[in-house]
C-alpha cells in the first residue's frame, strides 16, 4: 500500500474532503427524511386555517371558520367526550391493576414470575390486535358489553396492562424493602403501606403508564371500531372516518379542523409532563 | 412498658441456613439490651422476629406478658430504629415522625403537635419541614429515633443504628441514646456488631455466634469474665491474650513459670489438676519489665503500635505471641528483649476443647503483686 509519490499533506487534504463528501450525504439524507416526517405535521398545523384545503399543505385563504364547523356537529363534540371517558377510564384502571399487580409480583417470589411477565408482555399485543379481534367481539358480545365504553374500556385495559405492570414492577423493585418494613413495624397494613410509602415513591413510573395508557387509548382505533357501531358512542379516533359526504368524498375542512383538536389534547399532555417532570422518568428515587 | 421473653426460638430460612438455634432469653422491662455478635450470627434475624417481620421456626415470644409470637408485626406495639433509618423520602420531616399516628388515624393537628414535641426533644424543630434527602446523617438519624418515640410503642428496637455515622457523631449519639434511655426508660433491644457501643450503652449485653447465645450478662461481667473462648476473643478493643498453659495442683504452668493459684492445695480445680488449659489475660493487664522476676516469661518485641496515650506491643513469646498495652512513657523499641508478666488475678482459664470457662480463682495475696506487677520496672 505504499504511494511515496503522494506528499503526506496532499493525503490529509483528500482525508478531509472524502469526510466532508460523507457529512454533506448524510445530512442530505437527514433532511429529507426530515421533511417526510414534517410534510403530514405542516398539513396538520396549516389546513385547518385553510378555507379550501386540500391535500397540499399550504395556506392560501386563511380562516378560522373551519372550527365552528367542528363544534357545531354533535356527533364530533360527543365523539371527542367519548374518546376522554376511554381515555381516562382506561387509565384509571390500568393505574389501579397494575400497581397491585406489580406490588405483588414486585414483593411475592413465585417460581416462574419473570417468564410469567414475559409472555403477558408478548401476548398484551395479540389482545388488542387484529389476531385476535373475532374472538374478543365474540367474548365481549356473550357479554353482553358490544356497544358500551366500558366494554372497550375492559379490552383497551386488558391490552395495555401487561407493559403497564412490568414498566411499574422495575419500579417498585427499586424501591427499598426497609421503608414497607418501618410502614409495617408502625402498624401499616398491605393496602396502607402500598398508598402511603410505594406508590408515591414509584410516582414517576405511575406517570409513565398513565400517560402512555391515555396516548394509546386516545389513539386505537381498531377495538372501539369493532365493538361499538351506535354513532353516538364512537371515539374521535372513529368518528373522523365517517366525515365524507354522500358523493364519498373526503370533507377536508371538517377532517382538518377536527384533526387538528384532536391532536391537541395529547401535545398539552406532554407539554405538562415534560414541564412537570422534564421527562426523567427513570432517574431514580435517590432520597 | 413490657418485658420480653423469648423461647427456644429457632429460625431456619427456605435456603437451609439455621440462622437461630434453640435461643432462649428474657429482658426486663425498662431495660436496654444489646445483641452483640459478628455479622452473620443471627442477632439481626432475632430482631427481626421480635419485630414480626420475620415468622419464628419454632419457639415463643412473649412481650408483655403476651404471646405474640404469631402476631404481624401491628399487633404488637413495637417501634423499630432502621440501619439506613427508613425515613421515607417522600414526606417531611414531621409527616415521617407522625407517621405511626397516622397509621393509627390520629388527626392531623394532633399528628402536628406531638411530632413537633418529640422532634423539638431531639433538635429537629428547624428542619421539621425538611425532606429527609436534605438532612445530614446524623440528623437523620435522629428522626428516626423520633418516629420510634412518637409511635409510643411498649418496645424499642435499634438495628444498628449508628452504624451509618462518622465516629464522632457516633459517640455523640450514643451519648444521646444513653440519655434518652435513661429519660424514658422504655425496654429497648439493641443490635449492633461494635462491642464498644453494647458495653457503653446496655444494662446487659447477649453475646451471640452461629445462631446461639455465647453469653448474656452485664458489660463489667462480659468483658471482665469472658464465659468461653469466643467471647474471650470477641469482646475487647485489642484481642485477648490466649495463652496455652497447664494447670497443676496449686499453680498454673505457662511458658515454664508458675503462677499461684488463689486457694491453697487446689481445692478449686475441680478435678482439672495436670490438664492442659488455655490462659486468657487482657493486653492492658499485661505487664513488661527487663529483669526476669516469677510469673513472667520472657519474649522479644516484635512490632509497636501506637494507639495515642497508649501502645500496643506485640511480642513473640516462647509458645505463642502476646500482647501488651503499655502506656506512652514506657515504649520499648522492636527487637528489645523483655520479659512479660500479668496481672494474673484479672486471668480467666479455659477448657481448650470446649472452650467453657474454668472458676479458678487466681491468688491476688501478698506474695504474687511484687513478683506480678512488674511495669514500673521496665527500662527505656
Amino acid at each position: 500500500m505504499s504511494t511515496p509519490a503522494v506528499p503526506v499533506h496532499e493525503l490529509r487534504f483528500r482525508g478531509v474532503l472524502a469526510t466532508f463528501a460523507g457529512r454533506a450525504g448524510f445530512y442530505a439524507f437527514a433532511a429529507l427524511v426530515a421533511a417526510f416526517f414534517a410534510l403530514p405535521m405542516a398539513w396538520l398545523v396549516l389546513a385547518p386555517f385553510e378555507a379550501h384545503p386540500t391535500f397540499v399543505a399550504n395556506l392560501v385563504q386563511p380562516t378560522l371558520h373551519n372550527f365552528p364547523v367542528v363544534f357545531k356537529n354533535p356527533d364530533a363534540l360527543a365523539s371527542l367526550r367519548n374518546s376522554l371517558v376511554l381515555s381516562l377510564g382506561t387509565m384509571a384502571l390500568v393505574v389501579l391493576c397494575a400497581s397491585l399487580a406489580a406490588y405483588a409480583l414486585s414483593r411475592v417470589k413465585l417460581p416462574g414470575r419473570d417468564a410469567v411477565l414475559y409472555i403477558l408482555l408478548l401476548f398484551s399485543s395479540v389482545v388488542t390486535g387484529s389476531a385476535a379481534m373475532v374472538p374478543i367481539f365474540v367474548l365481549v358480545y356473550d357479554l353482553h358489553l358490544i356497544n358500551s365504553l366500558e366494554g372497550v374500556i375492559l379490552v383497551l385495559a386488558g391490552g395495555t396492562l401487561p407493559a403497564s405492570i412490568f414498566i411499574l414492577k422495575d419500579f417498585m423493585d427499586s424501591v427499598p424493602t426497609s421503608y414497607e418494613e418501618s410502614a409495617r413495624v408502625f402498624g401499616a397494613g398491605p393496602f396502607r403501606i402500598l398508598k402511603d410509602v410505594v406508590a408515591p415513591i414509584v410516582r414517576p413510573g405511575l406517570v409513565v403508564i398513565a400517560v402512555w395508557t391515555i396516548v394509546t387509548v386516545w389513539g386505537s382505533f381498531l377495538t372501539p371500531f369493532i365493538l361499538l357501531d351506535k354513532p353516538s358512542l364512537l371515539p374521535a379516533s372513529v368518528e373522523i372516518y365517517s366525515y365524507y359526504d354522500v358523493g364519498g368524498s373526503a370533507k377536508l375542512p371538517l377532517i382538518a379542523a377536527f384533526a387538528l383538536v384532536y391532536t391537541l389534547p395529547v401535545v398539552v399532555i406532554y407539554l405538562v409532563v415534560q414541564h412537570r417532570y422534564g421527562f426523567r422518568f427513570f432517574g431514580g428515587i435517590k432520597g | 412498658m413490657a418485658s420480653v421473653s423469648v423461647e427456644s426460638l429457632t429460625k431456619v430460612f427456605p435456603n437451609g441456613v439455621k440462622a437461630l438455634d434453640d435461643v432462649s432469653l428474657s429482658v426486663d422491662d425498662g431495660e436496654f439490651f444489646a445483641l452483640l455478635g459478628p455479622s452473620g450470627c443471627g442477632k439481626t434475624t432475632l430482631l427481626r422476629i421480635l419485630a414480626g417481620l420475620e415468622p419464628p421456626s419454632s419457639g415463643t415470644i412473649t412481650i408483655g406478658g403476651r404471646n405474640v409470637t404469631r402476631l404481624p408485626p401491628r399487633g404488637r406495639n413495637v417501634a423499630m430504629v432502621f440501619q439506613d433509618y427508613a425515613l421515607f423520602p417522600h414526606m417531611t420531616v414531621a409527616e415521617n415522625v407522625a407517621y405511626p399516628l397516622k397509621v393509627h388515624r390520629i388527626d392531623k393537628a394532633t399528628r402536628r403537635r406531638r411530632a413537633e414535641e418529640v422532634g423539638g426533644g431531639l433538635g429537629l424543630t428547624p428542619l421539621m419541614d425538611r425532606r429527609p434527602g436534605q438532612l445530614s446523617g446524623g440528623q437523620q438519624q435522629r428522626a428516626a429515633l423520633a418516629r420510634a418515640m412518637a409511635a409510643d410503642a411498649v418496645l424499642f428496637l435499634f438495628d444498628e443504628p449508628l452504624s451509618n455515622l462518622d465516629a464522632r457523631l457516633r459517640m455523640e449519639a450514643r451519648t444521646l441514646l444513653k440519655r434518652l434511655h435513661r429519660e424514658v426508660r422504655k425496654t429497648t433491644v439493641y443490635v449492633t456488631h461494635d462491642q464498644s457501643e453494647a458495653l457503653a450503652l446496655a444494662d446487659r449485653v447477649a453475646v451471640m455466634d452461629h445462631g446461639a447465645l455465647r453469653q448474656v450478662g452485664p458489660p463489667a461481667e462480659i468483658f471482665h469474665h469472658p464465659g468461653n473462648l469466643f467471647v474471650a476473643g470477641f469482646i475487647g478493643s485489642t484481642p485477648m491474650n490466649l495463652l496455652p498453659a497447664r494447670m497443676l495442683d496449686s499453680h498454673v504452668l505457662v511458658a515454664g513459670e508458675a503462677i499461684p493459684l488463689g486457694t491453697p492445695g487446689g481445692e478449686s480445680l475441680g478435678g482439672a489438676a495436670g490438664r492442659d488449659i488455655v490462659l486468657a489475660v487482657r493486653p492492658e493487664y499485661m505487664t513488661l519489665a527487663a529483669e526476669r522476676t516469677p510469673g513472667s516469661v520472657p519474649a522479644e518485641v516484635e512490632v509497636v503500635e501506637d494507639l495515642g496515650t497508649t501502645y500496643l506491643v506485640t511480642l513473640r513469646g516462647p509458645d505463642s505471641t502476646i500482647q501488651a498495652v503499655v502506656p506512652e512513657t514506657r515504649v520499648p523499641k522492636p527487637g528489645d528483649r523483655l520479659f512479660a508478666g500479668a496481672d494474673w488475678s484479672r486471668a480467666s482459664f479455659y477448657d481448650p476443647d470446649s472452650g467453657e470457662r474454668l472458676e479458678v480463682a487466681v491468688s491476688t495475696g501478698p506474695t504474687p503483686p511484687t513478683a506480678l506487677r512488674l511495669g514500673n520496672k521496665l527500662s527505656n
